[in-house]
């Protein structure tokens, strides 16, 4: 009760789905369409309808305080900005761009020479052009970590991709180590921090492999090996672990920078070669796809067409859950023209469990055992169908993290994790 | 061609009750399966060993030798049938179809089988079924059915049964079974309760030694005199993940210390708290009472000032007060704080210990310590009136 140190639990990977086939190449769709939301924020567009584009060039603006720009991902023209299926479940206005399949890019894009050279405020600034957000789900632009006012001790990448299915990462560290390495480099010369430290789960083997055979051309990055539980991917969990303290917030508050690796990726591509971020590494998995794939695609692209790269479903006339994210945190889709942005990382196809009678809660308290933030999703689910805001906030309602691990665990399949961010979100609201 | 649909549902999409083993009636299933070697012990204790025994006074007839399984049966079927009853008659489950998936999801015979194994030997079958009534209907059903009862059925029911009833069990036969009645005139906790100073011999002594009360071959009720099978039954739960370490080990290591302290006190050796650990009802009450779902706290730090709640007011109960048992009476006093505990424990725990919830920590701290030091020399005082300011100093030294 007063030692908190969050665990987590095993849960089953299901990862072989996909972890068999290396990434693919699907870079020319005939339309991308990229989301002028992110996060949740709206971008204002730099372009009208009828503008020829260039691959890599500014067509929206975020901004507030955060801001930074958003890029086309192929060159063509714009030919509408209407509204398109976006990630969180809901139609969003985006920005669509037929492709000319010519690929000319933004004269921006180019080898730099200055590598050997590079100082703090140009690595920030390039990470900043790029518009480089957080790749693991957040979305949270980078370059913001970069700039606030903390002493940075060590640089996190996130590699542990501790939900179930999704191998993204995985595929991408066994091939893009040194590209890896040098990101997380980057990162270290852009804060200042002394280590750089890769977590990943002591499960994934052939990845730790790869991380090893390079890691001693980098002596000030380390790799910290995860249990294999959910949610050891979280950050609060990370950062416990290799900083052993922990934080309120954000991570800087103990001198850490957490990233994931494909943010890593895209930082060492935007810092040596100006590369915005328009591509993705996204993993289309689930029993209800045909042949579960990695897709290496531009951002933007109709998740549709990945499926049909798929092989299609398996079962057509099944009913079926269309999954946008990971299966413990995801978003179910009413229909498959899904639009891929920079923070989605997979899409699972997933035979509906249609279990309709189910008691009530006998209880158990299991959901309160397991729960990472130490709260009691029970309590929490009675305050918020009182609508008491004094008591959610008395329980910690806003620490929830929505991991999904009460309702996962729950014997009564109750939603435990839909009152807990629902309750988080009414206590925020106040 | 349209568009296909597919179906919205919310996270996360694994769920570990997709499959059975880990679903609700599982864990029930589980929960009665642990029963059944108590239920089995009770028999052969109290039914077939007399049965087949050659001495004529002890010799039962038939109906006597499965008389225990018959309450246990006649327990389960009341409940059942009170339960089926109060759904179609006051809750609407008119048709067959709904009533059979309700009562799949309620558990209706559970609060039956416990009261059943609970009671004295030889408590009329009538009485039985009055308590299964009491705590169907009234404890669980009146309060909205299962999940939404304050106090444990069983618990009340049993209490029901042996504050109304006792002048009637206790003239069918009481707690000892026909060789025992024999044997032995009461059970441990009665000599304790009318000797609470007592020696080894005078406690323990005249039921053979601990191995008796290890193994269950002493005087009480019908199936909870075993502490090995209850040990037994115990790890199978947590096995198989149905109950919670916390509230039996804590409840039952509480009693221990607290005893053991009371013993060293008045010069006895260790024998002392494993006597009051093994008598009455403890080990059953910790394992399968005050474990119950429904009517203990749900938060983690909630089970365990639950737990070291009960064990003080057992040691309380059963030390200073009248009773000779306070398993039950303190889990009925608890249930009544189950909510409380819940919110308060649950704040605690998603704030932590800082400096705004300490003075919280310090004062639950202080209020178990100052009970227990309470419990410890009353208790002492009553078991030697005479040396009460000897025992006092040693105490406080």
């Amino acid at each position: 009760m007063l030692l908190r140190k969050s665990s987590g639990i095993h849960i089953p990977g299901r990862k072989d789905m996909s972890i068999g086939s290396p990434i693919e190449e699907f870079l020319n769709p005939e339309y991308v369409y990229i989301s002028l939301l992110t996060q949740n924020y709206v971008c204002k567009p730099l372009v009208k309808i009828g503008d020829k584009v260039l691959m890599g060039q500014p067509i929206a603006k975020r901004e507030d305080r955060f801001s930074h720009p958003l890029h086309s991902s192929v060159s063509g023209e714009v030919t509408a900005i209407k509204k398109m299926w976006h990630s969180t479940g809901k139609m969003v206005e985006m920005i669509e761009i037929k492709n000319d399949f010519l690929n000319k890019a933004d004269s921006s894009i180019r080898l730099n020479t200055d590598l050997d050279a590079l100082t703090k405020e140009t690595i920030i600034e390039r990470i900043q052009n790029a518009g480089i957000v957080g790749m693991g789900g957040g979305g949270f632009p980078s370059h913001a970590k970069y700039t606030q006012n903390y002493q940075i001790d060590a640089i996190i990448i996130n590699a542990a991709e501790c939900e179930p299915y999704i191998t993204a990462d995985y595929m991408l560290i066994k091939t893009e180590t040194e590209r890896l390495m040098r990101g997380c480099s980057y990162m270290m010369k852009a804060s200042g921090a002394p280590k750089g430290f890769i977590a990943i789960k002591k499960t994934k083997l052939a990845a730790i492999e790869a991380l090893q055979a390079i890691i001693e051309n980098h002596p000030r990055i380390s790799i910290f090996l995860l249990d294999d539980v959910y949610p050891a991917g979280w950050e609060k969990y990370i950062v416990e672990r290799i900083m052993k303290k922990t934080y309120l917030c954000i991570p800087l508050e103990v001198g850490a920078i957490v990233n994931n690796v494909q943010t890593a990726i895209a930082i060492a591509d935007a810092v040596e070669e100006n590369m915005p971020l328009i591509h993705k590494v996204v993993t289309v998995t689930g029993e209800g796809v045909a042949n579960p794939h990695n897709f290496l695609v531009k951002i933007g692209t109709k998740a549709n067409d990945l499926i049909a790269k798929c092989g299609g479903y398996v079962n057509p006339e099944v009913e079926q859950y269309f999954i946008a994210g990971g299966p413990m945190t995801g978003t179910t889709m009413i229909f498959d023209e899904l639009i891929i942005t920079n923070a989605l990382s997979s899409i699972i196809v997933k035979p509906k469990i249609d279990i309709s009678v189910n008691p009530i809660c006998i209880g158990c308290g299991k959901c309160a055992e397991v729960c990472p933030a130490f709260l009691t999703p029970t309590e929490i689910k009675r305050a918020f169908e009182d609508k008491d805001i004094q008591y959610l906030l008395d329980l910690g309602a806003t620490n929830c993290v929505g991991c999904g691990l009460c309702s996962y665990v729950c014997p009564s399949r109750i939603e435990l994790t839909d009152a807990t961010t629902r309750g988080r979100a009414l206590a925020l609201k106040g | 061609m349209p568009a296909k649909r597919f179906p919205l549902s919310k996270a996360p999409f694994l769920r570990l009750a997709d499959d059975s083993r880990y679903r609700s009636e599982t864990i029930m299933r589980n929960f009665t399966i642990a029963l059944v070697p108590l239920i089995l012990f009770a028999w052969v204790k109290n039914g077939l060993l007399p049965f087949i025994s050659n001495d004529p006074v002890v010799k039962t007839t038939f109906i006597e030798m499965i008389y225990p399984l018959l309450l246990v049966f006649i327990g389960a079927l009341t409940s059942l049938l009170a339960e089926a009853f109060y759904l179609s008659a006051f809750m609407g489950k008119k048709t067959m179809k709904d009533l059979k998936s309700e009562l799949k999801l309620s558990f209706p015979m559970i609060p039956g089988i416990l009261i059943a194994m609970v009671v004295p030997i030889y408590t009329p079958i009538w009485v039985v079924v009055l308590g299964c009534l009491f705590a169907t209907l009234i404890v669980k059903m009146l309060f909205g059915g299962f999940g939404h009862n304050l106090f444990n059925p069983a618990i009340v029911g049993y209490i029901f049964i042996g504050t109304a009833f006792t002048g009637v069990i206790t003239a069918s036969g009481g707690y000892l079974n026909s060789a025992e009645a024999v044997v032995s005139s009461v059970t441990p906790l009665q000599n304790f309760a009318s000797n609470p100073g007592g020696t080894f011999e005078q406690l323990v002594g005249s039921y053979g030694d601990l191995w008796n009360f290890f193994l269950g071959t002493i005087p009480g009720s019908m199936a909870e005199t075993s502490s090995l099978l209850i040990v037994v039954s115990f790890v199978f739960l947590l096995v198989t993940k149905v109950i919670n370490w916390r509230i039996p080990v804590l409840y039952v290591g509480s009693v221990f210390v607290l005893t053991l302290v009371i013993g060293l006190a008045q010069g006895h050796g260790l024998w002392y708290p494993l006597f009051q650990v093994m008598s009455g009802g403890l080990l059953f009450g910790a394992v399968f009472m005050a474990t119950e779902p429904v009517t203990s706290p749900k938060s983690p730090s909630g089970k365990v000032i639950f737990a070291l709640s009960l064990g003080i007011f057992t040691v309380l109960f059963r030390l200073v007060g009248v009773f000779p048992e306070g398993v039950a009476t303190s889990i009925l006093l608890l249930n009544c704080f189950t909510p409380m505990i819940d919110r308060f424990a649950s704040k605690l725990r998603a704030q932590g210990l800082t400096k705004k919830t300490w003075s919280k920590f310090a004062f639950l701290t202080l209020f178990f310590l100052l009970l227990s030091v309470y419990t410890i020399v009353a208790s002492i005082n009553k078991a030697n009136p005479a040396s009460e300011s000897a025992a006092v100093v040693e105490v406080l030294e």
